[in-house]
């Protein structure tokens, strides 16, 4: 059986609606959960787009390990996104505690977090549109 | 001008016969540039030194300037000055640096000191060190103004993974010559040990280097 190919990201993250919308687009239909980095240049160029291993663990370490393929990639932007475990992509507050803990670690390192994106049921959340990512 | 040529000077006077007497730690810097030179008079000490200045001195290419020289005599003056500040930087950086474990801050300081304390912009360095305390690896990382560097913790925790280094010391000098950390300095050494330990990396500490003395923000408290 052979799958279609799954629509692509972007070259560019341009703002969050597009972004989001192509994240939906490219997965919707896969099964499980996972959580990527999104490694962006300055000019927010996709120069990577990496799983990060075992991401149900202690917030930090999911965040150390994010950081680190950004070292490894020369980003300077991160972005995050997961697909929701459930169908809804309403944040729970372990996601919103997730999402606190990079913001620190990236900021601490000097990263710009450009967002925190989950998808699920044909439908993504912003958490910087909901507040979440504070400088 | 006149010059007197040191022939005709006191015996006490001269240049080599003071560095006999007296050691060469009690000589003027003019003094030790007219003996590297072989100066006939004291003014051709003077005057380089007065021109530049030690930091000046240092920082000049005198490779380029021995083979741009218009005379085989000046040419050989440079070459000899050349050779002579190449050897010091040597010295200066032929420390325990790279063979020993590193100890304490004093030893690692004072070698940097004589590397940095002549430079007039802000250089940020670190050191990397393995798990028995040796150096991996030294790098300089940032180039700044005279009294500013733009640093980010980003960039020298990155090296600090890639050679897989276990504790890190960070340094920077302060063209000014006073040691004494701004509140930059302890805001960035702040975030830097934080952000360090996130990465489980180990911040020994941060050296601010000046002209003869430097500053280490662990015992200050900082870190």
């Amino acid at each position: 059986m052979k799958r279609a190919r799954r629509p692509s990201l972007p070259r560019v993250v341009r703002d969050t609606e597009s972004i989001g919308r192509a994240l939906v687009a490219r997965y919707q239909d896969d099964p499980g959960e996972f959580l990527h980095v999104l490694c962006l240049d300055a000019s927010k160029r996709i120069l990577r787009d990496s799983v990060v291993p075992y991401w149900i663990g202690a917030p930090r370490m999911v965040a150390e390990r994010a950081v680190r393929i950004a070292f490894e990639a020369n980003a300077c932007i991160l972005l995050v996104y997961h697909r929701a475990p459930e169908a809804s992509p309403e944040p729970s507050p372990e996601d919103l505690l997730l999402t606190r803990v990079i913001n620190r670690t990236t900021a601490l390192l000097d990263y710009d977090f450009e967002d925190h994106i989950i998808i699920g049921a044909g439908r993504f959340v912003s958490l910087r549109q909901r507040g979440a990512i504070r400088p | 001008m006149t010059s007197l040529p040191i022939s005709s000077l006191p015996r006490d006077e001269r240049p080599v016969d003071r560095l006999l007497t007296f050691g060469a730690d009690s000589l003027s810097d003019a003094e030790l540039v007219s003996i590297i030179i072989g100066a006939r008079s004291l003014d051709e000490g003077r005057t380089l030194i007065a021109d530049r200045g030690l930091a000046g001195l240092a920082s000049t290419d005198w490779t380029a300037a021995s083979r741009q020289g218009s005379t085989r005599t000046s040419r050989a003056i440079a070459a000899r000055i050349a050779a002579s500040v190449e050897l010091s930087r040597r010295i200066g950086r032929g420390s325990p640096l790279h063979s020993a474990p590193i100890n304490d801050a004093e030893s690692i300081a004072r070698p940097l000191i004589a590397r940095y304390s002549h430079y007039l912009q802000e250089r940020l360095g670190c050191i990397y060190l393995n798990g028995k305390n040796r150096v991996i690896r030294e790098r300089e990382i940032y180039i700044g103004t005279l009294n500013t560097a733009t640093v980010s913790t980003r960039d020298i925790l990155r090296y600090a993974i890639e050679e897989n280094a276990v504790s890190i010391i960070v340094f920077h000098n302060h063209p000014s010559g006073d040691p004494a950390p701004s509140s930059e300095d302890i805001s960035f050494t702040r975030q830097l040990s934080e952000a360090s330990k996130l990465l489980s990396i180990d911040l020994i500490d941060h050296l601010i280097l000046g002209a003869d003395r430097f500053v280490s923000l662990r015992q200050q408290g900082t870190i």
